[in-house]
């Protein structure tokens, strides 16, 4: 590779136009071997890569809202916060299911009743490698197949935040794309209002998240649903697991008139808890109960 | 130049990336740490060996800068940092002969123009692959249009650059252990 004598840059030129053409290949064509490659050379980085992200979370913890507290005040109050988000997404996910089965009632006779997930097992991993370029790009943790972890599963952060979906699983690691990445698609979401935060589901609007790439997501809404700044927003959309379903996805941040559309607003969502923050993140691992499914079916 | 040296301080540049980077962001831009290795290497090893060391760099932090595709997870696309540096390491060996090499401030304004050329030579590949395959444009960039993107990278560069100038001085005082081959020194004279 790097002999000296008259031909010792025909090595580097044969290298150089591989490259170019590598670089303008499909994605199907690089997939099968690139993403090994990867898998190959970034298994040794990993324990150093983990103890990086560890030292940078330690320098930079994830932002707390109450850190003006007493320590003995702000553990109270995030354990009543977790507390109430976990009770009002347990209400929230029976009113959805109570809808979804007032809609589907008259065939509920003839169609057995939908697995859900019975069982939720939480997963604690870390991250392992960030992507360098992009704040909000992928980034790697240290749990994989072995693990549980499957495509699709949800990653939280302090329990009921939302902040991502893994998209790649080895057999040791997995690849976890932030929900704020420009590349999640559009994302649906229940308002609920800061000062009534305990209406149903039926009353809450609805909007559609689109990731800005800077930590933030816009959406139009109604004028008449009436947002305002501080409101909750929730997941809901059925092209997420049901583990995702009414986790927060953040407030809104601001609510102006849009120009063009004198009834409606441009509304920008800000997520509490973002990937870039954090060392760590919790999957949320769905455990399948084929048996009670196969008897409810029966 | 001495290559178990180069693999360390490489390992050292890719952790950074991988790790310390999002740390030192402000308003989402962040420094690159591997660029001033790049200009580092470019300013004093033999001529060969820079344009092996920049293409090695960049293949290493393409594989470790994973392209999401919606619900087709991701891939690895091997290119936009190796060709990017190798043609900032080039464009450095260009103009080495110029400069004050042992001073922060060069490898501070270098490892500016690398992070643009390097920027540039990437989107321009962003940008031609979107017209013929998927994924779109706004898979690959941290912003949605490719003039935002140009935008965003021109702040990494200056960030980049004032992250250089004491990256630089402490890489300078590695200088020895690095066994350059060509290590006349040209120093501005006071």
């Amino acid at each position: 590779m790097f002999r000296r004598g008259p031909h010792r840059y025909a090595a580097f030129a044969v290298a150089l136009i591989i490259t170019s053409v590598v670089a303008l290949l499909p994605p199907s064509w690089l997939r099968p071997w690139t993403n090994d490659l990867e898998r190959l050379v970034t298994f040794p980085l990993a324990p150093f890569g983990h103890a990086g992200n560890s030292l940078a979370g330690w320098l930079r913890p994830a932002p707390d809202p109450y850190s003006d507290l007493s320590p003995a005040a702000r553990d109270r109050l995030n354990q009543a916060e977790a507390e109430k988000e976990r009770f009002a997404r347990l209400y929230r996910e029976r009113e959805r299911r109570i809808i979804e089965l007032e809609a589907d009632i008259a065939e509920l006779e003839s169609i057995p009743l939908r697995q859900m997930p019975a069982e939720t097992t939480p997963l604690r991993a870390n991250v392992t490698r960030r992507t360098p370029d992009k704040l909000h790009g992928v980034v790697h943790l240290n749990r994989g197949e072995s693990a549980g972890v499957e495509t699709n599963t949800v990653a939280v952060y302090s329990g009921t935040h939302l902040v991502g979906r893994i998209t790649e699983v080895s057999r040791l690691q997995s690849a976890l794309l932030p929900l704020t990445n420009t590349s999640t698609p559009a994302i649906n979401a229940l308002v609920y209002p800061r000062d009534r935060p305990d209406i149903s589901p039926r009353e809450a609007p609805v909007i559609q998240l689109i990731p800005n790439g800077d930590g933030t997501f816009s959406a139009d809404a109604d004028r008449v649903d009436q947002l305002a700044t501080g409101d909750f927003v929730y997941l809901y959309d059925h092209t997420w697991p049901d583990t995702a379903q009414h986790l927060m996805v953040g407030t809104i941040d601001t609510v102006r008139p849009k120009d063009d559309a004198p009834l409606r607003d441009a509304v920008v969502v800000r997520p509490r808890f973002m990937v870039p923050d954090v060392a760590n993140v919790t999957l949320l691992i769905e455990r399948q109960t084929n048996s009670v499914a196969m008897e409810d079916g029966a | 130049m001495k290559w178990s040296i180069f693999g360390i301080a490489l390992l050292i540049g890719l952790v950074l990336e991988t790790s310390m980077r999002q740390l030192l962001a402000f308003h989402g831009v962040s420094p690159s740490f591997t660029a001033c290795l790049v200009v580092f290497v470019a300013l004093f090893a033999s001529r060969s060996s820079t344009l092996w060391a920049c293409w090695l760099i960049g293949v290493l932090m393409d594989i470790v800068s994973a392209v999401a595709w919606d619900a087709h997870g991701t891939f690895v696309l091997i290119g936009p940092h190796a060709l990017g540096y190798t043609l900032a390491g080039f464009a450095v060996l260009q103009i080495r002969a110029m400069v004050f090499r042992r001073r922060a401030l060069t490898v501070g304004v270098l490892t500016l123009m690398t992070v643009l050329l390097a920027s540039l030579m990437a989107i321009s590949i962003f940008v031609v692959r979107s017209w013929y395959t998927e994924p779109g444009l706004s898979a690959y960039l941290a912003h949605r249009t490719a003039m935002g993107e140009l935008g965003h990278r021109m702040g990494i560069a200056m960030y980049s650059g004032l992250i250089a100038l004491p990256l630089g001085w402490v890489l300078q005082a590695t200088l020895p252990v690095w066994g350059f081959e060509m290590m006349g020194p040209r120093r501005s004279r006071r």
